[in-house]
């Protein structure tokens, strides 16, 4: 049997090095299946990002052709449906995958010294994740798009003081239309998404160097 | 059997067996990851790539009744078309001169002339199509018998339904 390889590669990116941080860390005693909603989550954002960036070539984020741009994609185009269903399927998961992980994080007391940072981070992504879902059900363009932006715009509206402002910053005016829909588009495709691997990535690199926290004694 | 009862340390190889279950079970879950991924990107490249092959089918717009084309009497009809191209479908304004040679043989003609795409009319005492722009002339059958018109006139695909002329907007060949 050969030795472990050390290819040229890995003598400049130390990426065995790398991988091993990931792959070879120490795990306190007591960690079972709930320790694994964050990569779930992670899996589940990946499919998002591709499935989305696909999707996107045949998307049309204007109001005369965005339903029927989605019609094509279901339709017509090659494997279409499925990745629109992948695309629907993922980001329900991701929803409830980030709950379960936060609900963990919380009951399990893992936010305490030192990974407050690491659960405000969290916190942020969960904001994102919401931001991302509600910004993506309203480009099908069908009726129930429409009506649940306009019921969700309607529950920002309702927030004291500030909360007329926010409806009609949401919707990019008065009622419903063209400019909702480019603004959740690009919120949905252009604003959200880095935000949301900036954040992830760092979040991610605070979990490798603290390490998983012990799950509490009963 | 050694290796499977023991505690490996993070990185050591075990010696003594070809393939160590420590080795095994890194193959199995790059295996797997692998075909994860594949399963993944083969539908990627798929929606990537049809509409490449993705022919749409043409949209035949009704454009006049059977009864409205007299015998021997070229009639000029306008119509809405409509084109499909990809989700879009785009309304353009366009002609076509429609022949009834013998009560029920029907031939549609691009309404533009073969030489510089100039509109040419039916000139009824001379019993041809006329060009205004250089002198071309066409007999009722399409060919060329005047003027600088390299090649009869175009002909366009149609379907006849339930007494209805249906036009594609397609050219399906010239002359006769």
């Amino acid at each position: 049997m050969a030795k472990p390889e050390t290819g040229w590669l890995d003598e400049r990116l130390g990426s065995k090095q790398l991988l091993g941080s990931f792959l070879y860390r120490k795990v306190p005693k007591g960690v079972g299946w709930w320790q694994t909603m964050g990569s779930a989550t992670l899996v589940a954002f990946i499919l998002l990002l591709f499935t989305g960036a696909f999707l996107m070539f045949n998307y049309s984020p204007s109001p005369d052709h965005a339903y029927d741009s989605i019609q094509y994609i279901t339709n017509v185009v090659q494997f279409g449906g499925l990745i629109r269903s992948i695309h629907f399927w993922s980001s329900s998961a991701m929803v409830v995958l980030v709950g379960l992980h936060g609900l963990r994080t919380f009951f399990m007391a893992a936010y305490k010294y030192p990974r407050e940072v690491t659960w405000l981070i969290g916190t942020l992504l969960f904001l994102l994740v919401m931001g991302s879902s509600f910004t993506g059900y309203l480009l099908p363009w069908d009726q129930k798009a429409y009506w649940a932006t306009n019921v969700g715009t309607g529950i920002a509206g309702q927030a004291p003081l500030l909360g007329p402002w926010i409806q009609e910053i949401l919707i990019g005016g008065a009622t419903i239309g063209a400019q909702t829909l480019t603004r959740f588009f690009t919120l949905h495709v252009a604003i959200i998404p880095p935000l949301i691997i900036l954040l992830a990535g760092i979040h991610i690199f605070m979990v490798v160097r603290q390490g998983i926290s012990a799950p509490p004694k009963k | 059997m050694m290796s499977f009862y023991r505690k490996d340390e993070p990185g050591e190889e075990p010696a003594g067996e070809p393939v160590s279950r420590k080795r095994f079970l890194a193959y199995l879950v790059g295996g797997i990851s692998g075909v994860i991924a594949a399963t993944v990107a083969t539908p990627l490249v798929g929606y990537f790539l049809s509409p490449l092959w993705r022919k749409h089918p043409p949209i035949f717009t009704p454009v006049a009744r059977v009864e409205e084309i007299p015998v021997g009497e070229p009639t000029f009809i306008t119509y809405e078309q409509r084109v499909r191209d990809g989700w879009y479908i785009s309304t353009l304004s366009k002609g076509a001169w429609i022949v009834n040679k013998n009560n029920g043989e029907f031939i549609v003609y691009d309404p533009r002339c073969t030489h510089l795409n100039c509109p040419y009319y039916w000139d009824r005492d001379k019993g041809m199509f006329q060009c205004p722009c250089h002198d071309g002339k066409f007999d009722m059958d399409g060919n060329v018998i005047g003027g600088p018109p390299p090649r009869p006139l175009d002909r366009l695909e149609f379907t006849i339904e339930k007494g209805s002329i249906l036009v594609s907007g397609q050219t399906v060949g010239e002359g006769a």
